[in-house]
């Protein structure tokens, strides 16, 4: 009866720091060549100190089955696409000599961006690199420490910036005004992640299975913020033809943030004050980020990556025992929530702010002022009007915030998964759905499959896909070997067909992983 | 074996899955985007203001003179004056020369009066005593003693001690002689007879001469006679009576002249005055001095003695030249010009000088008939008035002679009558004597800024107010008219002449002027004009002007042709008539030149404003480029308030000016800002229409327009309806430009 209070005491802390995490921001999912290979899921499979960054309650699996300790070395990921790269509807339309223009512009933008002209698309990308990790297992608890670098990246763009690109500033698409937005946003950390698993609880038969036990794992983690920074641009274009009885005029209500820390922070600050000085400065004289600005710790933070595993023995079920299937038979369900917290950054952070409505109705050709600013320069007029005027008193003419920290929340996920050995063959689960939009986390729900064969006992073989999520489906292959005491594996990804919701590669290097 | 089976179908379907991803192609595609954005923002533009943002801005030093705006109703002119020198008409001041002065004052007839030193009453310049005269001794006779009657024995010779005197030979007079008898007896008679040396002169008889008075008696002396060594012979005769007195003797107290003039004369002398007077004829070529009241005033001049030769052994103590005809300021008849040489400038005995100048500045010349008179008078010094003067030898023809001469007369102004001449108000060539009209270094220009624009580029507009008017300020008081020929160049080089038209009185009649010629050509008299000027009636500055309109000339011609150069040759006539003025120099003739164009204007047909831009469109995407431009459209919004319409050409012209496109393309609708409407009274704009014009280029067009290095624009405007209109400054046109291009960009 205790046990069961503290699974409802664990899972009810789950929910609640899920629905915090979700309220602020969240994260993606770690990729192995393990659990990768097979589409991506591991909720109920990743093992050792893998475990830590999807469900740390799988630290307790395979105790039996490998050595007690296992360290890695250099493991890395990465992991690139998103609704953006369409794939499919850039072969059909950008490949074949169309002119871009009319329906044939409506239907490709269509495809690409959906008919909603408020929807966008974005590219995400993620690196992890774990130059070591850790593992001691036991039977009734594990631990496990892991050192995770970080870089996670988003770009998106709206369909207005497409139609921007593909129709210029046409009245007849803009004339109602069209949502122009792009957004760009990176954050690079380093986790140091402190794994703890152990069996909460077990029974011998449980339904169908036996020997059934439920793990529980936390790994708490240190967040080392290393760099942020952030682009978000929202902004509507009007253009009204020149044929109007009011005239032309070229509108952008324009609303943008810029986050940055360190030197770029600096920079834009003089800048800043350079403009509002009455100089015309070039903003690029003040870009100039200096290394340490990537790699310096600028504050530290803690995050939580927490799970249950259930393990039950189904060999006593009448299934193939031949052949492959030949072997240990398990079943596994898995549910973890990943990527819990946030990075937090202090000291000599940068916000800057512009909302303002820019409108353009032609030059003012005022020939006393030519002549008087300008020496009578046409060119050089129309030159400041649009470098000085609309571009650093209007875009560029932020204002100036000194926030006392950036929060960038880890990108949270939900992740449910179910395993199944028989023998060689194993076959993989997991469903999921990220808690926002962080790197290549997406909001939108997915679905991982896979298949293991273990060739010889020793040869990994792995397919799988994954469906949903910041790409269009995806299909992963694996291999490599796998040894007692000694693990070395890749995979790979990729989208077939990508006109659903956009394309999208992946790849993961084990290192090289001791167990002993 | 099954096993590898096994693996090989796992490792070949995921393979198959692997290569059945999506991989992307090259890019192959364009994109045709419309850029449609507004370039300049609609703005009116005044026609006349004070910013640049009007269409001509009167702070502009090329306009700030050129356009007038009537206060009331914003009415413009354009106009301008421009400083114009018609030429030198100094030639206008006659030229005089004074002959030279021969002065040649003789001494005349020497007067002699004073023989002695001594006084009349008190002198002794000789004596006899009782006993010579009477033969008796004194000591017999004192005082009350009787003296029986009786007569001198023999004649006494009395010399006389004349130290003023020594020898002259005498024209006419008398010679005096006073005695004084102290005889202590009265005499009855005594004669006296005047010698000159051994010469007896003549006998003069004093009778009753009682004791202690004294007598003076004269003797006319012959002309001819020559007196020197003067002595008397003394006799006397008297009655018995008693001595009066003490015996003593007969004095001769003096001897003198009386009205004594000799030819010439060794003596001491007093002073000797003479005289003289003469005249000087002025030339009367150019000027006549008809009354008296007629004169010249000189700026400068001068009267110069070049020799001054006393020819006398006396020096002159007063020498005085007068000329009553030469005066100074305040020129009354009290004002004569008199140059004298006394006191410290006294002339020396037997002197010269030489170059003695006097200057003639502000003098003036009353010469009735040109002929100047001087008079002189000469004053010798009195020897006698000194002590130990010696005595010197003076004749009558004796003189002073004087070399005088007039010259270097700058006239500083005229009052009579100058003769009628004709004078060149430009340099004339030396050999010929013409003037010619293209020739630069004798032409008169004027160059005409802020009209270069619109002259190079304006055709057709026809101003129907235009005038050109000079205006001037003069001090010649005679009359004067001008001939002369004004031709206007355009900033293209036409040449177009203003003419006076027959009977207008601007009008030139053939044979009035010769010198005047067109690169060697003689003018004709439809390249010519005349016009009179006003006169000063004093001599002081007064205005004056002369129009020329479309009444009395071809200036409307003249001046819708816009010239950027104006140049002007000719004559002057001055005083045709011959009659009496006042010229004063310097001769003042300030013209100005003005010319009014009002802007009311007319076009019967199109005028055409043409002009020609670099324009190097080399930049544009050419054929081998990833960006073609599709089409390009440049609006053009307006509010036209001004009362012409105007049609815009724009021709592409390539580097050697061929036509490269054009817009509009043959048979297409103009460009045209239509015109504002006019009231039919006024001919004022009633208010602005808006409009828009397109220019529309096609991508042929387009294609093409890379090789633009010019561009050809054509206006042609036509006033509202064609009728007469009125521009203000007040109106104005307001323009936006918007552009519409849409762009084929390649992407392969």
């Amino acid at each position: 009866m205790n046990r069961f209070k503290l699974l409802s005491a664990l899972t009810a802390l789950v929910l609640i720091t899920v629905v915090s995490a979700s309220s602020v921001d969240a994260q993606s999912r770690m990729f192995t060549p393990a659990n990768h290979g097979l589409g991506g899921g591991g909720t109920a499979y990743l093992d050792s100190y893998h475990a830590n960054f999807i469900n740390p309650a799988n630290l307790m699996l395979n105790h039996d089955r490998r050595p007690k300790r296992s360290v890695g070395l250099a493991a890395f990921s990465a992991s690139a696409g998103g609704s953006l790269i369409n794939i499919e509807t850039y072969n059909k339309y950008l490949t074949s000599g169309l002119t871009i223009s009319g329906t044939v512009a409506d239907e490709m933008l269509n495809n690409w961006f959906g008919t909603n002209i408020q929807n966008d698309r974005s590219l995400d990308l993620e690196i992890g690199i774990i130059p070591l990790g850790i593992a001691l297992r036991g039977k009734n608890s594990s631990y496990s420490l892991a050192v995770r670098n970080r870089m996670l990246a988003n770009v998106s763009m709206s369909r207005g910036m497409a139609e921007l690109f593909f129709y210029g500033p046409d009245p007849e698409i803009f004339e109602n005004g069209r949502p122009v937005n792009i957004g760009m946003e990176s954050l690079a950390f380093t986790e140091i992640s402190f794994g703890y698993a152990r069996k909460l609880w077990g029974t011998d038969n449980l339904i169908f299975g036996r020997d059934a036990k439920l793990y529980i794992g936390v790994a708490p983690k240190l967040l080392l913020a290393q760099n942020t920074q952030r682009i978000a641009m929202n902004s509507t274009i009007f253009a009204r033809s020149n044929d109007h009885p009011e005239g032309g005029q070229f509108r952008h209500d324009l609303n943008y943030t810029i986050e940055t820390i360190g030197e770029l922070a600096d920079g834009l600050r003089r800048y800043n004050q350079d403009r509002q000085s009455g100089n015309y400065p070039n903003l690029d004289d003040y870009i100039d980020a200096q290394p340490n600005d990537f790699y310096d710790i600028k504050n530290t933070s803690l995050g939580l990556d927490i799970g249950l595993t259930l393990e039950m023995d189904i060999s006593h079920l009448p299934l193939p025992n031949r052949f492959m299937f030949k072997g240990p038979k398990k079943l596994r369900a898995g549910f973890s929530v990943s990527d819990i917290g946030s990075v937090n950054f202090k000291d000599n952070l940068g916000q800057f702010l512009n909302t303002q409505q820019i409108i353009f109705n032609g030059f003012d050709f005022d020939r006393e002022m030519i002549d008087r600013d300008f020496d009578g320069d046409e060119g050089k007029y129309f030159e400041s009007v649009i470098a000085d005027s609309i571009g650093n008193e209007q875009y560029l003419g932020f204002d100036v915030n000194d926030p006392s920290s950036f929060r960038r929340g880890l990108p949270t996920t939900m992740n449910f998964g179910a395993h199944l050995q028989l023998g060689k063959i194993s076959a993989m689960l997991d469903f999921g759905k990220g808690l926002n939009n962080r790197g290549i986390n997406s909001n939108r729900a997915y679905m991982a499959m896979g298949l293991e064969y273990k060739f010889i006992n020793r040869i990994p073989l792995r397919v799988g896909m994954r469906t949903g999520g910041h790409t269009s489906t995806s299909y992963h292959v694996g291999t490599g070997i796998e040894l007692r005491n000694l693990e070395f594996t890749v995979s790979a990804s990729a989208v077939a067909k990508s006109g659903e919701y956009g394309s999208g590669i992946g790849a993961a290097w084990s290192g090289l992983i001791l167990h002993f | 074996m099954k096993q590898l089976f096994k693996t090989s179908v796992l490792c070949s379907l995921a393979f198959i899955l692997f290569i059945q991803c999506e991989r992307p192609s090259a890019p192959d595609f364009k994109t045709n985007q419309t850029i449609e954005i507004p370039v300049i923002q609609k703005r009116s533009f005044q026609f006349i203001g004070i910013d640049k943002n009007a269409l001509i801005d009167i702070r502009n030093p090329d306009f700030a003179d050129l356009f007038k705006v009537d206060v009331e109703d914003n009415f413009v002119t354009l106009s301008f004056e421009e400083d114009f020198d018609f030429g030198d008409l100094e030639d206008a001041i006659p030229v005089l020369d004074a002959d030279p002065i021969s002065v040649d004052a003789e001494v005349g007839e020497i007067q002699l009066s004073e023989f002695s030193s001594q006084g009349e009453d008190d002198g002794s310049l000789g004596s006899a005593s009782f006993e010579q005269l009477t033969g008796f001794s004194p000591a017999l006779f004192p005082a009350g003693t009787p003296v029986p009657a009786g007569g001198s024995p023999f004649p006494v010779n009395i010399s006389l001690d004349t130290d003023y005197f020594i020898s002259a030979t005498i024209k006419s007079g008398s010679l005096f002689v006073r005695i004084r008898n102290q005889l202590g007896l009265d005499l009855d008679v005594l004669s006296l007879d005047l010698r000159s040396g051994s010469n007896v002169i003549g006998n003069i008889v004093f009778s009753n001469l009682e004791h202690d008075d004294a007598e003076t008696q004269s003797l006319a002396i012959p002309d001819g006679t020559v007196l020197e060594d003067i002595n008397v012979d003394v006799e006397i005769i008297w009655a018995a009576q008693n001595m009066q007195d003490e015996p003593d003797e007969l004095i001769i107290r003096d001897v003198g002249g009386s009205n004594l003039f000799a030819s010439q004369v060794v003596a001491v002398i007093g002073a000797q005055d003479f005289s003289t007077s003469g005249f000087s004829v002025m030339d009367d070529a150019e000027f006549l001095f008809e009354t008296a009241n007629d004169f010249i005033q000189l700026n400068s001049g001068e009267l110069r003695i070049n020799q001054l030769v006393n020819n006398m052994g006396i020096g002159i103590d007063v020498f005085r030249i007068s000329f009553p005809d030469i005066r100074t300021s305040p020129y009354t008849a009290a004002d004569s010009l008199v140059i004298s040489f006394e006191n410290a400038n006294r002339i020396e005995a037997n002197s010269i000088l030489e170059n003695l100048i006097v200057n003639l500045a502000n003098t003036r010349i009353y010469a009735e008939g040109n002929v100047i008179d001087y008079n002189v008078y000469a004053l010798t010094e009195d020897r006698q008035s000194g002590e130990g003067s010696q005595a010197v030898t003076i004749n009558e023809t004796d003189d002073v002679i004087a070399e005088i001469q007039i010259s270097n007369l700058v006239i500083g102004r005229v009052e009579g009558t100058v003769i009628k001449r004709t004078i060149n108000l430009n340099d004339e060539d030396p050999i010929t004597g013409n003037i010619d009209l293209f020739n630069d270094d004798q032409a008169n220009i004027i160059e005409v800024d802020g009209l270069e624009d619109l002259s190079e580029n304006l055709e057709g507009l026809e101003f129907t107010e235009a005038s050109l008017g000079i205006t001037y300020n003069t001090n010649i008081g005679v009359e004067a008219s001008i001939i002369g020929s004004f031709v206007g160049i355009t900033a293209t080089g036409d040449r177009f002449y203003l003419r006076g038209l027959p009977g207008s009185g601007f009008h030139v009649q053939a044979g009035e002027v010769d010198n005047l010629t067109a690169n060697g050509v003689p003018l004709s008299t439809n390249q010519l004009i005349k016009f009179n000027l006003d006169t000063s009636p004093d001599g002081n500055l007064t205005p004056g002007s002369i129009s020329f309109n479309k009444d009395n000339t071809n200036i409307t011609e003249f001046l819708n042709r816009l010239p950027t150069e104006i140049r002007f040759v000719g004559v002057a006539i001055i005083n045709e008539n011959n009659q009496r003025g006042i010229i004063v120099n310097p001769v003042r003739f300030d013209p100005f030149i003005s010319v009014d164009i009002p802007l009311s204007i007319q076009t019967l047909e199109a005028a055409t404003y043409s002009d020609t831009l670099k324009l190097d469109l080399s930049d544009l995407p050419d054929d081998d480029d990833d960006l073609v431009i599709d089409e390009g459209r440049l609006q053009l919004t307006y509010t036209n308030a001004l009362p012409l319409r105007v049609d815009l050409e724009f021709n592409f012209l390539d580097e050697n000016n061929n036509i490269v496109t054009r817009s509009p393309l043959p048979g297409e609708q103009p460009h045209r800002f239509n015109a504002a409407p006019v009231d039919a009274v006024t001919r004022y704009v009633t208010n602005g229409v808006d409009g828009t014009i397109g220019i529309n280029l096609n991508r042929e067009q387009l294609r093409l327009l890379r090789q633009t290095r010019n561009l050809e624009l054509n206006a042609y405007m036509l006033t509202t309806d064609g009728q007469v209109v009125k521009i203000r400054s007040i109106d104005s046109i307001g323009l936006g430009i918007g552009l519409k291009i849409k762009l084929e960009n390649s992407f392969n």
